[in-house]
């Protein structure tokens, strides 16, 4: 659950990212839409929140370019532009889905987590593989009806490996889907991670199977 | 009224009130005239049968006698238009023609002898419902017994000539009624069909609602006239369409750059609120929210200012001293400069006296404006200085440069254009802009022009030219 955060105001940036963080989603937050598109180039994100107006490049063409490297992933465009000619013109540059200034927190978290689920789990609440149940809005994880007590990171490990499961997912994927784009995780944390997470996830129909010099993969039983 | 009516009815009835009264003054005319020749031709004739009558008159038993005898001469005496009558110079009776009835001959006897008074030489008169010409004449034949004296009075049906010239002012009278109607019908079609397309084009600017005031049709002219109007229309519809964008783009920055602070507020309070938290935090998200919320109050004092400047209709009608307005000013912001360790110096008018066009308030303004911007943006040691001069003529310039920070080209050209601009990328000194437009705004509403220099590095030098306030 990563998210890349665009905004020029500090405040306004600043608690978002805390927001966010603090409903469990990962946080890199551009200054600017040079930055941003530098994130966005450079790391992986579940989603972007961009703002309109962003100085130097504007939030519409940070979208455009993205688009226009074949990049799909689900955007949100924050606007104080409440004009309906705006909006459809944020849309038709495929954003996802927009947000008008000023807006409420828990407006912000709720669309991003549908904008999440529906990438992850084709739009529905919860993600079951087997007898392991994940659900994406309350971030709780049980098998086979027993809860299972995950860290933050687990969780989003898990849920970034049981979204695409029984497809190969690269460590740098991983990486930067777990890491904020400015720390340098250590290059076995990803294992230490893994091992507990594995050990979590004992009794469940799920394996979680390593493949070497490639990266990981989510096999159903 | 008048000016009420369409132009197809204007020009239509001007059209038949003028050619009413010439069509009028020539029926007049013609009929005088063709009545007067045909009457004129009636006296020729009338004398030339007079002649003939005369010349049949000869003497027989000393006594004065037409011969009858004579087919010419019976046919005159027997035409029923033709009467003529003998008498001597005492008034008796010889002799009268046999072409009129007897009662008709009587009648004209009656009517000739009332009329002979006049002594003219043809005269027309009234015989019942009939108009006869006469001519009277005396003749003198010489005879053995000396020379006879009679009087011969010819007179001759002038009712046919008339019926004819009645006819006649008839047709011309119908003629003329038919032009008159024929060309006022045709005027008001021709400008009817002439001013449809100004029609059609006054409706279609009626059907314009705000905000767009933009046309559905594009008219094609079909006259020097209408080319010349709907130019200027689609200048006018240009120019309103400028305005219109400029007004869209100041309300999208604007509400960008007043919508995101308070988004920022609250989202900061939410996210506090959103659990317990050490009191540090609480007091740092305080401190936050409170630089926010200057930014927010100076936006909106900008933005308000603005727009009350906008809403004043006249500012440039008062008049105010202009080294007092940048002694005041100065003073005020002396202690702002000292705090920051900058030098502010001024240079006074020599003509103390020297008005400009605005009052002390807006001057206020324009100056605390550039100085704050100018002591904002100059590090500590450096120096701000205001200068008034003198232009040759009737100019006076003030100079507002500092050795601060200074701005690139770019950024002076987007000075006082945060709210207008059109590209999304912006720049984040945005209050900055709002304080510099309002400056620029009052400046050039006071018939002034305003123009920075700046240098990265080196500093900024804002000019103002005003010309001398003369009431």
């Amino acid at each position: 659950m990563k998210v890349l955060v665009a905004e020029d105001n500090a405040l306004l940036g600043n608690s978002i990212k805390r927001g966010l963080e603090e409903e469990g989603w990962v946080v890199d937050l551009a200054r600017d839409g040079k930055e941003a598109l530098y994130y966005a180039d450079a790391s992986e994100y579940d989603v972007l929140v961009l703002d309109w107006m962003l100085p130097q490049i504007s939030g519409l063409e940070v979208l455009s370019v993205v688009r226009g490297k074949g990049n799909d992933v689900p955007v949100i465009m924050v606007t104080a532009r409440s004009e309906v000619v705006d909006r459809v013109q944020g849309l038709d540059r495929g954003a996802d889905d927009y947000l008008s200034k000023p807006f409420e927190m828990i407006e912000l978290v709720s669309r991003l987590n549908a904008l999440y689920r529906r990438s992850i789990a084709r739009g529905s609440k919860s993600l079951t593989l087997g007898n392991l149940n994940i659900e994406l809005d309350t971030l709780r994880v049980s098998i086979g009806g027993r809860p299972l007590d995950l860290t933050g990171m687990e969780y989003n490990l898990l849920v970034a490996l049981a979204g695409k499961a029984n497809q190969l997912q690269t460590r740098t994927v991983l990486l930067g889907l777990l890491y904020p784009f400015d720390s340098e995780p250590d290059s076995n944390s990803l294992d230490v991670l893994l091992n507990r997470l594995r050990r979590k996830l004992a009794g469940a129909d799920v394996e979680i199977e390593t493949v070497r010099g490639k990266g990981l993969i989510l096999r159903v039983a | 009224m008048w000016r009420n009516l369409a132009l197809n009815i204007k020009i239509a009835l001007t059209l038949f009130v003028v050619q009413a009264c010439v069509l009028l003054v020539g029926y007049v005319w013609l009929s005088h005239w063709v009545q007067t020749t045909r009457l004129d031709e009636l006296r020729h004739h009338l004398d030339t049968q007079s002649d003939v009558i005369e010349s049949l008159i000869s003497v027989e038993n000393a006594q004065l006698v037409y011969q009858r005898q004579g087919e010419f001469a019976s046919e005159l005496d027997h035409d029923h238009d033709l009467f003529f009558d003998l008498s001597s110079i005492s008034g008796e009776m010889l002799q009268e023609s046999w072409g009129p009835t007897p009662s008709m001959r009587k009648a004209l006897r009656e009517a000739m002898s009332q009329v002979r008074a006049g002594d003219e030489e043809t005269f027309l008169f009234d015989v019942g419902h009939e108009k006869w010409i006469a001519q009277m004449g005396d003749l003198e034949r010489a005879s053995p017994e000396g020379p006879l004296k009679a009087r011969l009075l010819v007179a001759t049906n002038a009712q046919p000539v008339l019926n004819a010239v009645n006819a006649f002012k008839r047709v011309v009278a119908l003629a003329a009624i038919g032009i008159l109607l024929l060309t006022t019908l045709g005027s008001f079609i021709v400008v009817s069909l002439s001013t449809r397309n100004l029609r059609h084009f006054a409706r279609q600017l009626r059907t314009l609602k705000p905000p767009e005031f933009t046309r559905r049709v594009v008219f094609e002219a079909h006259s020097a006239e209408e080319k010349l109007l709907f130019d200027s229309y689609a200048q006018m519809e240009a120019a309103v369409q400028e305005v219109l964008e400029h007004q869209r783009l100041f309300i999208a920055n604007a509400s960008h750059e007043l919508k995101t602070p308070i988004a920022a507020v609250t989202s900061a309070l939410e996210v506090i609120l959103a659990r317990p938290r050490h009191a540090e935090d609480y007091a740092q998200t305080c401190r936050d929210v409170l630089a926010e919320m200057q930014v927010l109050k100076r936006l909106s004092l900008g933005l308000l200012d603005l727009a009350q400047l906008e809403g004043t209709a006249e500012i440039a009608g008062q008049a105010s001293g202009l080294n007092d307005n940048a002694l005041n000013a100065v003073e005020r912001w002396r202690k702002a400069a000292e705090l920051k360790g900058l030098s502010l110096s001024l240079h006074l008018l020599e003509d103390y006296q020297a008005q400009v066009a605005g009052g002390p308030e807006q001057w206020e303004v324009v100056f605390g404006n550039l100085l704050d911007n100018a002591i904002k943006y100059t590090p500590a040691g450096g120096a701000v200085d205001v200068t008034l001069d003198e232009h040759p003529g009737s100019g006076l310039i003030i100079r507002i440069t500092d050795n601060g920070a200074g701005m690139s080209a770019q950024e002076v050209r987007q000075l006082g254009q945060v709210f207008f601009r059109a590209d999304a990328a912006r720049s984040q000194s945005s209050s900055f802009g709002l304080g510099f437009a309002h400056c620029k705004r009052i400046v050039e509403r006071l018939g002034g022009h305003l123009t920075v220099q700046s240098t990265p590095q080196t500093g900024t030098r804002v000019t103002i030219a005003m010309m001398r306030y003369k009431p």
